[in-house]
């Protein structure tokens, strides 16, 4: 379970698994979706693998990746999304008042 | 099947066989003391059930569920064999003792929510579920085209996983009777949205085999 939970952590992994709800891609499909270097990619993939959540599969010269999420994992993915989205806001709120306290004079 | 898998799987067995044999005897007991009449009111089909569930433990050890599957289908399967023997205590001794009072509101609650329970664990099952086991959403589309087997098992995955969780909530304040209901119909939709949805993705399936009728 923690490999699912590090696996889903990680915003363009849950992007790779939404993108794959459609229907499987190979990597060179996912990693013409994202702004980042192909080993970065490979490596979200290998996390995603390694985790249970996709399966890969040769076809000819390239690998093809396939969804093998359950509806729980799915639901850790969803809620690691919230906590992830609410984060920034809540730092926003308590940042100010921190440094306020730092600053205070003895 | 793994080691893990498959002691897990031989457990259930025997334990299904127990509880068959108590919930027998326990049927005899109804006779001897109440009458064939009174003792067939509803727990014979509690013992067809416990079989029914003998039954498939072993053609799921003959046609076992994929690894990330079997964690998810054992679950659900122990779930249903502690509800099926606590339903045949309960039923027992509330017919068998006499002069007991009236079973507490707790007691179907708690049955009904463990209902609710294995449609969660089955629904977190279906995700991973792949073609080839005893289980499955096995319609002839479903058999000849893997998109169309992963859409309906996600769709049907999530119905019963997020209406099996809601569900063990509202179980907490509905009538047994209408708890029932509402399981009853979380599994209609299930069913037909996965049918639907896997119709759709046969369709637009490129490797798809076979023409998706219910003849092939």
């Amino acid at each position: 379970m923690n490999l699912v939970f590090k696996a889903l952590s990680h915003p363009a992994r849950r992007r790779i698994v939404a993108m794959l709800q459609n229907g499987p891609l190979t990597s060179g499909e996912i990693a013409s979706a994202f702004d980042m270097a192909w080993p970065s990619v490979t490596g979200h993939l290998t996390a995603l693998k390694e985790a249970d959540l996709v399966e890969a599969e040769r076809d000819g010269n390239s690998v093809r990746y396939r969804l093998n999420i359950s509806a729980a994992e799915e639901a850790v993915g969803f809620l690691l999304g919230i906590v992830q989205a609410a984060r920034p806001a809540r730092q926003r709120r308590t940042t100010p008042a921190r440094t306020q306290q730092r600053t205070k004079p003895a | 099947m793994t080691d893990t898998a498959y002691r897990h799987s031989a457990f259930l067995e025997k334990a299904g066989l127990v509880v068959l044999a108590v919930e027998v005897a326990i049927l005899g007991a109804l006779i001897a003391t109440t009458g064939f009449d009174r003792a067939s009111q509803g727990y014979p089909i509690l013992v067809v059930a416990t079989a029914m569930f003998v039954a498939g433990q072993r053609r799921l050890a003959v046609w076992p569920p994929n690894r990330g599957a079997a964690q998810w289908i054992f679950a659900s399967r122990a779930a249903a064999l502690t509800m099926l023997a606590l339903g045949a205590l309960a039923i027992g001794f509330y017919r068998l003792v006499p002069d007991t009072a009236p079973a507490p509101g707790f007691v179907p609650r708690g049955l009904f929510a463990v209902m609710w329970l294995i449609l969660a664990l089955k629904g977190a099952a279906m995700g991973k579920l792949k073609p080839g086991s005893a289980m499955g959403f096995c319609v002839s589309w479903t058999r000849h085209s893997r998109l169309a087997w992963e859409r309906a098992h996600r769709v049907l995955g999530r119905v019963l996983f997020w209406c099996g969780l809601l569900g063990l909530a509202i179980n907490l304040v509905v009538t047994p009777l209408v708890s029932i209901a509402m399981w009853a119909g979380t599994v209609v939709l299930a069913v037909t949205a996965a049918l639907i949805e896997s119709r759709r993705a046969w369709h637009r399936d490129p490797e798809r085999s076979g023409d998706g009728h219910a003849t092939s």
